[in-house]
Formats: C-alpha cells, sequence, structure tokens
C-alpha cells in the first residue's frame, strides 16, 4: 500500500468518524422538534411568543364582537328567559314574583289547615316555628311566600303519614297560581325501589326545602337543602353540642366508626356493602348489620351473621361520642339522620353521598365542619383522615358545634335559617355575606339590617379592628343617631363617678360582645316551686348584669327589637323584664356571662324588682336558659392594695 | 516521550510484520480512533444535560413550526356537554389517586397545528393569553409530563375565544386527543362563549364531559361543583400599572365605563344620571380622537375625554352591566381600580365564586332594580366602602391580574374538590394580606367553659431543689381542683428521688425525666397531660394560697383561650431610646403574666413546642430567660386577646432568694426582659401583647360581707 493511500484512507476515516458524531447531533436535534415533543419537558418557550395575538381584540371585549344595532332589548330576552327557564330550570329571577315582596315586606302567609287531615308533629312544628319567627301574616294579599297547610314532609307514598290528593287540593286553590312564590317543606321524597325525588304532585314553580337533595337536580339559588330531622327533635332551644373540652390531641378513642345497615341489594347497597371492609378492631370501627325491612333472611350472605356478632357488641351512642370521625354513608336517599347526629356529637362527618346537596349549602361552608368524601375513594378514607393535624381537627370539631347550635338543634333554627335565606336573595345588597353565616355566633344573629360589614357588630372585633370610643345614654331603642359601638345604659339612680364609669367602659373594651356594668343579679333553678328564679341577693355568683348602669354594644339595641317578636314583647309586662330580656339574648347569642364590675357606691334602691316569673316565661319562651353563670368581678389592677392611692389610677373606686 | 515508548514496545507485538515506517501511521489511525471513541462516549453523556437545561433549541421553534394533524371530515364529534355531569359522575378520580402531597398532576397535550380536510386551519394559532395560562400551569407544582401519572389533562387547542373557532372541526380536534375518552378530566378554558345572536353562556364546542373553566356562566348553565367559573382576562391588566389608591372620597359616585352598552341600558343609566347630576358619569366611546390614540385607553363624555382605565379610580362604584355576554372583561379593570363593582346581571355566576365571597367586595343588584342603584348605593356606609374597595383590589391581585393567577386558582379549586382533607380555608382565600396579617384565628374559637370536674394538671420543672419541691407539691395538692401533678425532672447529672421520700398526696404525680436542661420543657404537650388546663408552677412558689389556686382555676374556665396568671407585667414603649422596655413596677396596667404560676390551655403547650415563630425557642433555651415572656407572646397573638391577672399578687418571693435578689442583679435582670421583647416583637413582625387596666377578683373581694359566706375568703396578699 502507498503511503498516499494510506493517508487518504486516514482521512476517511477521520472524516467518517465526523459524519457520524454530526449525523448523531443532527438525529439529536430533529428528535427534539418531533417526536420527543410529545412527550417529556415543560411547555415550550416559543420564539414567537411575545408575538402572539391576544385572544380578543379590544373592540371584541367591549362590545361582544358584532354591531350591537339588532341585538334584542334586555327587557325581552328577560321576558324569554321567563319563558323558558320554568319549572325544573326554575330560578329567583324566573319563578319567583319580587313585586309582591316590595310592599309589604317579607311576609309569609300560612295556608290554613284542613279539618280532619292529620298533620306531623313535624310539620306542626314547622309551621309554629314560622308563627313565631315574626314573617308572618294572616292576610295572603300582603304575603311574599306562601307555606302550605298541608303536610309535605314525607312523599313516600309506602310511608303512613304520605298524604293523598296534594295535587288536586293545590289546583283547588285559589292562591296556588302555579305554586309561584310558595315554599314546600319536604323530608322524604320517592319510595323503593329507586327512591327517586318525586313528590306525587306537581310542585310547579314552588321552590322546594328539602331534605337529601341532589346536586344534579337541585335548582341553586331556588330550592334549598335541609338536614333530615328526626320526628322528635325539638321545637325550640334544642341540645347543646357535647363538645365539652377541647382535649389535646383532639383524637379521641376511635378514629372512624359506623354502625348501621348493610343494605343487601337496591340502590346505596354498593357503599354500604363496602363499608365493613374498612373494620381494624382497633380504632375504626365499621359494623353493619344486615337485619332491617322484612325478609332480609331470605337475601342476607354468609357474612351476615359474623356481622352481626360484632355488631351486638358496640353501642350506636358510645361509638358516637368516642370517636374523631363518623362515617356518614349515603342510606337509601342521600341524607340520613346520622348526619346531625355526628354534628352533635362533635364527630366530624366524614360525608360518603355522592351528589348530596349539604343541608344550607348555600351559605355554610361545609369544608370547615366536614370531609366530603368520594363514595368511589372509601377505601383511602381512614388514611387520609389519620393524616388530618391537630389544628385543622381542633377547628374542625369546634365548627361542627357552631353549626349545630347556630342552625340545627331545634326545628325553629332550621325554618328560620330557610326563611333567612330566602330573605337574602330577595336583596342581595343587603343580605349577609358567607363570613356572617360561617363565623360565631351565626347569620340568625347577624341582622343585616343591622349592618353588612362585619365590624360594625360586636363579634367579630378581632378580625375587624376595634371598637371605637363614645357613650350615650339611651335605652332599648336603635335610634338612628346612636352612631357609636358602646351605649352606656344608665337610669336615674344610678349615681357613679367619672372614674367608675371609665373604668367600666375600660373593661368594656376588652369584651365588647358582652354586658359590662355594676349591679349584678344571679338566676337559679328553684327545685321547689320548679322554676328559674332570680336572686337579687350579694353572692358569690352572678349571671346577669342589669342595664341600670352598664356599658353594651350597641348592636344588642337592634337585636332586642327585631328579633323579639311582637307577642313576646308584650309578655313581658311594660319593661321590668326587659333588663333580664336582654341579658337573655346576650348570653344566647355569645354563650358567655356578663361581666361585673365593682362600684364603690352600691347605688341606691335598685331599679324595679323583676316579676318573679320573668325569667321563667323568658326562658320557656326561647327553649333552653341560655344564662352563664360567673364567679369573678373585674377591678382596677391596684385596686384596695396597700399602695400609696396617688399610684392608682382609679381611686375613686376605693372611697367610700 | 513514555506513551510512546509504550507503542514501541508493543508495536512488534501487535504487528509484527509492520515496517517502522509505517508504524506511525498506525498510531495516528489509532489515536483517531481512539479519539473518536472518546468524543462519542462524551456526547452520550453530555447532551441531556445540555439540551434540557438550556432553551437554546426550543428558543428557536416557533408556534408555527408544530406538526400539522389533519381531521378527516368523518373524525368523531364529542357529544355536547352533559348539564348533569358532577365530579362523582364525569370525573375519574381514580387518576389522581392518593397523594401524599395532595396535588392534582395535570398534563398539557402538546401544541399542533389543525387542519381539515382542504388543509384549511380549523383555528387561529394559540392565543397570547393560552399559551401564558400553559406556561404558568407548566411552571407550577401542578405539571406533570407524564401523561400516564396524570389525572387533569389540558389541551394545548386554543378555545378562550369562540369567535375564533370554527366548532365543529374544533371539537373534532378535542376527540382525537390521545386520552380523550369522551372528555374525562380534560379541562377547557373559555373566555368569551357563545356567539351571536343569541349568545350562550357555556362555550358550544361539543365537549361530552370536559370541565369547563367559563368566562360568563349563567345559573343554567354551570354546572356547580364542577365546572368552573373565571374572570373574562382583560389585556390591559398587563399593561397599565395603576398603584393601589389609599382609601378617601372619589370624584365620582357612580361611573359607568362601557362602551357598547344596550341603548336601553344607557338611557336608564342616563336618567340615574339627569336625576343625581355630577356624581353620576356615564362615559362611552370617543367620536373624534385624534390618531394616534389607542381608543381603547380614552373614554368621553360630551365633550370631555377620560383617560381609561384610570377614571375608574376616581368613582367610588362602578357598574358592570351584562353585555350581550355575562362574563365582561370591564370587571377585572374595575377591580384593579378598586373602584367598588355593582353587578347589574341577572343570573351571572361571578368569578370563582364557588371560593370568593363577593358580597364583601361588590354590589349586586337585579336588572330590574336598576333604577334604584342610586339609593341602594347610598346606603352603604362609607367604612363598608374603604373595606370593599380593598377587598376588590385584592381579588384583582390574586386572581384577575394575570393569566398566570386565573390558572393557578383553577387548579387549585379543582384540587380542593379532589383533596376535601387539605382545602384551602374561606380566610386564605378571602382575607387580602393586610387582613390576614392583622386579624386573628383563634383556635379555641368555641365558647366553652369547660367543666369543672375535669380538674387540671400542675407541672412542676425542677432542677434540684427538692426541698422546696416537696413543699410546692404539698401545697398545690390542697387545691380541690387539682387532678394530676407532674414533676419534670430537667437535672440529667442527677436522679430524681426514691418514690418513697414523696410526699404522699391525693392525686397522681408523675415524675418526666428530660433528656436536655432546657427551659422550654416547660411547656412541651406531655402525653401525661390529660386535662385542658395546665398550671405551670415553679418549683419554689409556695406563697399561693389553695384559694388563690382555686379562684385561679375557676377564672381560666371563664376565660379558657387566656393566659390567667398572678403577678402582672407591663411592656412600654421608651420613647427615648425608641424601643420596648420591660416594667415590673406596680403600675395601672398589665399585659403579661408571669409563668411561675399561670393557667393555661395545653394546646398552647402544642403552639409553643411546634409552632413557635421564628428562633424564639432556641434563643430561648440558649438564653435560659424570657420563656414566659415567650409564652404571653405567643398566647396573645394567636387569639388577639389580652392576659387576665387575677388577685392582687404582685410578686413571687421566694424566701431562699430574697439574699441574692441585689440590686444589681436586679437591673440586669430588667435589661434582659426588656431585650426579650424587642427581640420577640421583631420576630412576630408586630406587637401583639395586649393591654388592660383590670384583674379579675372573687365577686365579693373585700366586699363588706361575713368571711365565711365567701367562696375564696382567702386570696393572699401581694
Amino acid at each position: 500500500m502507498q503511503t498516499g493511500t494510506k493517508y487518504l484512507l486516514l482521512a476517511l476515516l477521520a472524516s467518517c468518524l465526523l459524519l457520524f458524531f454530526g449525523a448523531d447531533r443532527l438525529r439529536r436535534a430533529a428528535s427534539f422538534s418531533s417526536p420527543k415533543a410529545e412527550a417529556p419537558g415543560r411547555w415550550p418557550r416559543w420564539a414567537d411568543g411575545s408575538l402572539l395575538q391576544s385572544f380578543a381584540g379590544a373592540g371584541e371585549l367591549e362590545g361582544d364582537g358584532a354591531a350591537p344595532s339588532p341585538s334584542p332589548s334586555p327587557k325581552a330576552r328577560r321576558a324569554a328567559r321567563l319563558g323558558t327557564h320554568q319549572r325544573r330550570r326554575c330560578r329567583m329571577e324566573t319563578c319567583f314574583d319580587r313585586s309582591r315582596c316590595e310592599q309589604h315586606g317579607f311576609k309569609v302567609f300560612v295556608y290554613p289547615r284542613e279539618a280532619g287531615v292529620p298533620v306531623s308533629d313535624a310539620y306542626l312544628n314547622i309551621l309554629a316555628s314560622i308563627e313565631e319567627s315574626g314573617y308572618r301574616t294572616a292576610d295572603a294579599g300582603a304575603a311574599c311566600l306562601f307555606v302550605l297547610g298541608i303536610d309535605t314532609l314525607d312523599r313516600d307514598r309506602l310511608s303512613a303519614r304520605y298524604v293523598p290528593g296534594v295535587g288536586e287540593k293545590l289546583r283547588a286553590s285559589a292562591l296556588w297560581n302555579g305554586g309561584r312564590n310558595h315554599l314546600i317543606f319536604t323530608l322524604y321524597s320517592g319510595t323503593w325501589p329507586d327512591y327517586a325525588e318525586e313528590l306525587g304532585f306537581d310542585s310547579g314553580q314552588a321552590m322546594l326545602a328539602r331534605a337529601s337533595a341532589r346536586a344534579e337536580t337541585f335548582r341553586p339559588g331556588f330550592d334549598v337543602s335541609l338536614p333530615l330531622f328526626p320526628a322528635e327533635h325539638p321545637r325550640k332551644g334544642g341540645e347543646p353540642g357535647c363538645l365539652r373540652q377541647r382535649a389535646l390531641p383532639p383524637r379521641k378513642k376511635y378514629l372512624l366508626v359506623f354502625k348501621g345497615k348493610r343494605y343487601l341489594t337496591g340502590i346505596g347497597s354498593g357503599t354500604r356493602n363496602a363499608l365493613r371492609r374498612l373494620h381494624d378492631g382497633k380504632d375504626v370501627v365499621s359494623l353493619t348489620s344486615c337485619r332491617h325491612g322484612r325478609g332480609w333472611q331470605r337475601r342476607k350472605d354468609a357474612r351476615c351473621d359474623r356481622d352481626h356478632a360484632d355488631y351486638e357488641k358496640f353501642d350506636y351512642q358510645e361509638l358516637l361520642r368516642n370517636s374523631t370521625f363518623c362515617l356518614i354513608p349515603r342510606g337509601r336517599r342521600l341524607g340520613s339522620f346520622r348526619f346531625l347526629e355526628a354534628l352533635q356529637a362533635a364527630c366530624v362527618p366524614v360525608v360518603l353521598s355522592d351528589g348530596w346537596e349539604l343541608p344550607f349549602s348555600e351559605v355554610l361552608d361545609w369544608g370547615k365542619a366536614a370531609v366530603v368524601a368520594s363514595e368511589r375513594l372509601l377505601l383511602q378514607v381512614p388514611s387520609a383522615v389519620r393524616r388530618v393535624g391537630p389544628e385543622r381537627l381542633l377547628a374542625l370539631q369546634q365548627q361542627t358545634q357552631l353549626l349545630w347550635d347556630a342552625y340545627f338543634s331545634s326545628v325553629d333554627k332550621i325554618v328560620r335559617t330557610t326563611l333567612e335565606i330566602i330573605r337574602d336573595r330577595l336583596s342581595p345588597h343587603r343580605s349577609r355575606a358567607r363570613f356572617f353565616w360561617n363565623a360565631l355566633p351565626g347569620g340568625l344573629l347577624a341582622l343585616p339590617d343591622f349592618s353588612t360589614r362585619p365590624g360594625d357588630f360586636p363579634f367579630y372585633y378581632l378580625q375587624q379592628g376595634r371598637p371605637r370610643r363614645r357613650r350615650h345614654r339611651d335605652r332599648f331603642f336603635p335610634y338612628a343617631e346612636i352612631r357609636t359601638d358602646a351605649v352606656l345604659s344608665l337610669d336615674e339612680h344610678a349615681g357613679l363617678s367619672t372614674s367608675e364609669v371609665d373604668f367600666a367602659f375600660a373593661a368594656w373594651r376588652s369584651f365588647p360582645e358582652r354586658i359590662v356594668g355594676f349591679p349584678a343579679r344571679r338566676h337559679f333553678w328553684d327545685a321547689e316551686r320548679q322554676r328559674w328564679g332570680c336572686s337579687a341577693e350579694r353572692s358569690n355568683e352572678l349571671s346577669i348584669v342589669l342595664p341600670a348602669a352598664a356599658f353594651y354594644h350597641r348592636y344588642y339595641h337592634s337585636l332586642f327589637v327585631r328579633s323579639v317578636p311582637a307577642g313576646p314583647r308584650g309578655l313581658l309586662g311594660g319593661g321590668a323584664c326587659e333588663d333580664v330580656l336582654l341579658n337573655l339574648l346576650v348570653a344566647a347569642a355569645t354563650k358567655l356571662p356578663p361581666v361585673k364590675v365593682d362600684a364603690a357606691t352600691p347605688g341606691s334602691a335598685p331599679r324595679l324588682l323583676q316579676p318573679q316569673d320573668c325569667l321563667d316565661r323568658l326562658a320557656a319562651w326561647l327553649g333552653h336558659m341560655p344564662l352563664v353563670p360567673s364567679q369573678l368581678r373585674l377591678d382596677p389592677v391596684l385596686f384596695k392594695d396597700p399602695v400609696s392611692v396617688l399610684r392608682k389610677k382609679y381611686r375613686r373606686l376605693e372611697m367610700p | 516521550m513514555c506513551a510512546s515508548a509504550k507503542y514501541n514496545t508493543r508495536g512488534p507485538a501487535l504487528i509484527p510484520r509492520m515496517k517502522t515506517k509505517h508504524r506511525i501511521y498506525y498510531i495516528t489511525l489509532f489515536s483517531i480512533v481512539l479519539l473518536g471513541l472518546i468524543a462519542t462516549g462524551m456526547f452520550q453523556f453530555w447532551p441531556h444535560s445540555i439540551e434540557s437545561s438550556s432553551d437554546w433549541t426550543v428558543e428557536k421553534r416557533s408556534v408555527h413550526d408544530v406538526p400539522v394533524v389533519r381531521l378527516p371530515a368523518d373524525s368523531p364529534i364529542p357529544e355536547r356537554g352533559d348539564l348533569s355531569c358532577r365530579m362523582h359522575t364525569c370525573f375519574d378520580v381514580y387518576r389522581c389517586g392518593f397523594n401524599p402531597k395532595n396535588k392534582i398532576k395535570v398534563y398539557i397535550y402538546s401544541l399542533k397545528k389543525y387542519v381539515d380536510e382542504y388543509g384549511t386551519l380549523v383555528s387561529n394559532t394559540i392565543s397570547r393569553e393560552y399559551n401564558e395560562l400553559l406556561t404558568a400551569i407548566s411552571d407550577s407544582d401542578f405539571y406533570t409530563d407524564d401523561v400516564h401519572r396524570a389525572c387533569l389533562f389540558v389541551p394545548s387547542i386554543d378555545v378562550l375565544n369562540q369567535n375564533t373557532l370554527r366548532i365543529k372541526e374544533t371539537a373534532q380536534a378535542l376527540a382525537q386527543l390521545s386520552r380523550w375518552d369522551r372528555g374525562t378530566n380534560h379541562l377547557l378554558f373559555n373566555m368569551l362563549p357563545g356567539g351571536p345572536p343569541d349568545y350562550n353562556t357555556a362555550l358550544d364546542v361539543p365537549r361530552d364531559r370536559a370541565l369547563l373553566a367559563g368566562g360568563g356562566f349563567s345559573t343554567w348553565t354551570y354546572r356547580q361543583g364542577y365546572d368552573v367559573s373565571i374572570p373574562v382576562y382583560s389585556p390591559l391588566s398587563g399593561e397599565v400599572d395603576l398603584p393601589e389608591r389609599g382609601p378617601g372620597p372619589r370624584r365620582f359616585f357612580i361611573l359607568s365605563s362601557q362602551m357598547a352598552l344596550h341603548p336601553e341600558y344607557r338611557s336608564e343609566l342616563e336618567a340615574l344620571q339627569a336625576e343625581n347630576g355630577e356624581s353620576v358619569l356615564i362615559l362611552d366611546k370617543c367620536t373624534n380622537l385624534s390618531d394616534g390614540i389607542p381608543a381603547v385607553r380614552k373614554r368621553c363624555h360630551k365633550n370631555q375625554v377620560f383617560d381609561y382605565p384610570q377614571v375608574l379610580q376616581e368613582a367610588t362604584f362602578c357598574v358592570v352591566l351584562r353585555g350581550a355576554r355575562l362574563g365582561q372583561a370591564v370587571l377585572s379593570d374595575v377591580l384593579q381600580a378598586g373602584c367598588v363593582p355593582v353587578i347589574i346581571a341577572d343570573s351571572y355566576i361571578l368569578p370563582f365564586s364557588e371560593v370568593l365571597d363577593w358580597k364583601r367586595a361588590s354590589v349586586v343588584i337585579p336588572e330590574e332594580k336598576m333604577p334604584e342603584m342610586y339609593s341602594i348605593l347610598q346606603s352603604v356606609s362609607q367604612r363598608q366602602i374603604e373595606e370593599m374597595q380593598r377587598q376588590a383590589r385584592w381579588f384583582w391581585e390574586a386572581y384577575f391580574r394575570s393569566m398566570k393567577a386565573i390558572a393557578l386558582a383553577t387548579l387549585q379549586i379543582i384540587n380542593d374538590r379532589i383533596y376535601p382533607y387539605a382545602a384551602i380555608s374561606y380566610e386564605e382565600w378571602n382575607d387580602p394580606p393586610a387582613v390576614k396579617w392583622s386579624s386573628v384565628s383563634n383556635p379555641l374559637f368555641l365558647p366553652l367553659i369547660p367543666p369543672q370536674s375535669q380538674g387540671f394538671t400542675a407541672i412542676v420543672l425542677t432542677y434540684d431543689r427538692v426541698e422546696s419541691l416537696f413543699r410546692v407539691i404539698t401545697e398545690v395538692s390542697k387545691v380541690p381542683s387539682l387532678s394530676k401533678l407532674l414533676v419534670v425532672w430537667n437535672n440529667q447529672n442527677k436522679n430524681p428521688p426514691e418514690d418513697s421520700l414523696w410526699p404522699k398526696i391525693r392525686v397522681p404525680l408523675k415524675v418526666v425525666r428530660t433528656a436536655e436542661n432546657k427551659l422550654s420543657n416547660r411547656f412541651f404537650p406531655y402525653d401525661e397531660i390529660e386535662t385542658e388546663a395546665v398550671l405551670a408552677i415553679d418549683d419554689d412558689i409556695i406563697m399561693l394560697t389553695s384559694d388563690e389556686l382555686q379562684f385561679g382555676y375557676e377564672v381560666w374556665r371563664e376565660f379558657p383561650d387566656r393566659l390567667v396568671g398572678y403577678p402582672g407585667r407591663l411592656h412600654l414603649w421608651d420613647h427615648e431610646m425608641n424601643k420596648w422596655k420591660y416594667e415590673s413596677e406596680w403600675t395601672n396596667e398589665v399585659s403579661m403574666v408571669l409563668t411561675g404560676a399561670a393557667f393555661y390551655h395545653k394546646y398552647f403547650n402544642y403552639l409553643y413546642t411546634y409552632k413557635m415563630p421564628g428562633d424564639i425557642k432556641n434563643w430561648v433555651d440558649a438564653h435560659m430567660n424570657c420563656e414566659d415572656i415567650a409564652m404571653n407572646f405567643l398566647v396573645a397573638n394567636v387569639t388577639g386577646k389580652s392576659v387576665i391577672k387575677v388577685t392582687p399578687r404582685k410578686k413571687f418571693k421566694c424566701p431562699e432568694c430574697t439574699a441574692i435578689d441585689g440590686l444589681s442583679l436586679d437591673q440586669t435582670h430588667m435589661v434582659e426582659r426588656s431585650e426579650c421583647i424587642n427581640k420577640f416583637a421583631s420576630v412576630f413582625g408586630t406587637m401583639p401583647l395586649k393591654v388592660v387596666e383590670h384583674r379579675a377578683d372573687p365577686v365579693l373581694y373585700k366586699d363588706d360581707f361575713p368571711e365565711k359566706l365567701k367562696s375564696f375568703p382567702n386570696i393572699g396578699s401581694l
């Protein structure tokens, strides 16, 4: 081989190598733009990204594109909507006549009950609650909202309480008007086997306040979703929540419990059948029983007997009270009694009911009080709830109690919440923001007529800045000129020094949601006479501070006037009970005792003595006794200390 | 040289019959091959990092330079959107799986160019906004490039504006996406739905089960809990910088700035203006603008010309009326200007209404009540207007200002539905930073008075003062409500006394030994504490009477979310030094209580141990001081409430230590404590302590009343 040829070969080889290399690079570059762009990498930074056109021209954004000249008049379009969005597509603007509410305000007319037709206790309770709500009118012409006199709670055709022939009766009624401005309460609808939402009559344009509402058919902003409550649910007052202490860690004996029926067949059986798989015999207790309805033994399967043995070992109430989370699976219908039971027991509900429109979902933020899980991810529930941290858990537990006590513990609260939600829709600009509904003391106690700004109320001062300093001398009527937050209520015998008033005001600023004042009383249960009594004697405890000399937030004027309907105000007997009533209202709203400060001059004779049965009558009217006793009194920091009087800011308080 | 010598020796063995003059040739050949191999090898390892980290290849690409997909005329079209779709019926949660981070994984399809049979484009290329949106998703934690792990799919087909699309072909393009599967778990973003003449309120493109993030839903097309209502993005947001305007009066009361108002609305507004005069301003298009000024940025009233959107800042309320569509880009401009929107669009689903509390930022007025608008708005108080303005601006900043903000809020909403256990709270969505900062969310917000029967657990931190400790134990055990006594033995060098030597008391007594001598051991949430109430007590506090302690417990029950203690202390602002000062003089005010003896909720032990901000906990342990001040700060910061000082007690006199309590020691002590306050205030970023002028005494304290009838007759002295 010639040397030249050899070197030529060498050069060839080298160029081959280079080519390979280059080709490799080229291949890579090519692959980056086409097949590889399919999968990995982030969204590309386009070279011409900055040159891209906007999604819509300015004219398009402003003027909706085409020239608006031939577009139909908004009024005509509104009228057209009215025609097309009826029945299942009802909304407030298409199926509700707001003009009826404008003249006389929000008034509810209840149809007279038909003689001889039985009405369930639960429905009677609902009607009685409307009666006492202060919205009731006897004049159908002045009414904004109509409620039926026929019991429509149970619309299960197989039920004994089912009232037949509702449709005919409604059509015959002169007021029905296709259901316009009507509100129909229903707890059970549909029946075996599909438990569809049928009512058995044509509800037309009526609003439905129903339990177990399905999200798909629920008309948002029109229907109201109710909780399922038992027939014996108290009409008023109601039991308090079960949370008595906030333990840390906030876990109880069990993590997650369920005890209930397992449907062998039919709707809802899927989830219920899977529940027992969660049972681990340790902190997750999930017990099912096949026993329900007739003929369950025909359908029972191999597991039934084994499950029954476990089932008997645990008590439902005991599980409820000792568990951190409670499974709330759907029953045949979406809602179940156990939802409210768990809420009361401070057992955080884990809702397994896909498509259930939770109670009062329009205003309540259930994410703060419950866990809405997916039926399909049932088996993930234990590990997911196990990871909920102590802070969130503590908040969840407390929120269950807040909601239970604010909206669910009595029929009265459920009905009033329903009415207030509807009322808020009628004037959206004068309604409660979601904030009010989900914070203490709840939407029913935050009157939008007073204000829609949280800072104007005594309850939210920590979120919304502190109240300002001013005083006033008026009693119990929200005179428009009271523009200050603190009201000093005095009567002619008070005779307080400025030092005393200053100190009381300083104390009130720390407790603006309470009554802070001088003369105190104590309530007690008179076992002998079986009634509440009120004692003016000096004692180690107090639960009432008389507004004969006291500071309180001006909001309580409004609460006093608006939340007390005419009836009980007459019951007050001309004012002697007023002082006590104010205390009851404030205690019911805050769940806290009043604050007593000491007066050097214990005033001259206390004002009129309350009639002895005053407290008793008021407690009966409220349905419970909200007063909370306190064992303390606030004194200035250096009160009666053996130091120079000159050092003391409130020295006048110690002078005889 | 060494190398060549090596080759020389090797040469003959490898190529024995080779002549020397050829050797150099083979050596060169060999080195070239070797070099080539090395270079190839290097290229195998390097290029990956080069390609993924630098944008050099990417930058070269244009949106027009993407693969073309031809859609045959008969390719499948998805079903129309199913109005009954909800998360549990149309969404496949199994794809999202159980995820420790509680984050959904979002996949973005790569960009393609779709053409019909005849090669005509189906839609415009991607718009600037949609590109920004996809970039934002791609840069977020939600993004995954692994199609198999994805839970949510976002097509790169831009449907933001329905006017720019061919509906049938776009639908066909969607249907051929590799994971389309009837649109399950697919998310489409649309801001301008519908078209003339009737302008549907949701995207008309058939999309089967796909979720729609839409910018103009009405209550009839919005599938609550499934779709997400989003704003119509205003490109002005990116162009114009409007600084937030502070509270205060504005020139106009009501302003309408929309140009394409329906004549019927315009006449209604003009009627309002006629009635209420100058405070109402109705703006319109400018007809006689000189060239070069973009018409978008000007509005006119008669002959007056106003800058838009700046003019919005001159108004208290800004009208946002429906046009042919419900969603209006002007809402974004109005919020940006901190003007309170007056929304007049019946049945409109406001942006992000699932999580945002619009009543705090806007006024909604039914269309039929338009004539009453003026009086309705006048009933809003000035303070409320200011809050709404702040709230409006915050909504814009957090959820409207960019496509990124819109995209991330949308994904977060869907994320919260899938992982409800970790959902973002109302406050996080709605409270502007200023409010979040100044307000408190009390962890013990429910007003509960714990049952007396529960009692309290006393915790005594001790090192080696056994004699004094035993006296404390004996004294404390006399308090009726004591339910358990816990001694925290902080001395690692010495064992606690034998069991038999401890005082015999009526309640359980437990000794916990610690691993290190740290002050923070006193505030550890020991499992042994089974009550809510904790009494922290030093091992030398023997002067407190049983009545005094029992009364303290009763007061704590009425204030379970506060520190309830005996001697109070005060923080003061030292004007000369310009810093905080610790005060232990007998003042008329208190802002702290000493934890030498104080009742508080066990939860605060948890907070102290795990949630103490900054390095305070370590700092306290290192300095062996100020743990009580830290606790006072912590509780006041989280609850926003003051301490409760009970009874006249002013200081803890310990009999053994009076001798060393010299003046100089006292001085350094005060300086150190002042330093602590300044240090903590800077870590907390605020001064959370609240000053009050009151203390709690028994109702009949020092009253002229028979002592034996008083519940707490034996309240000690100072």
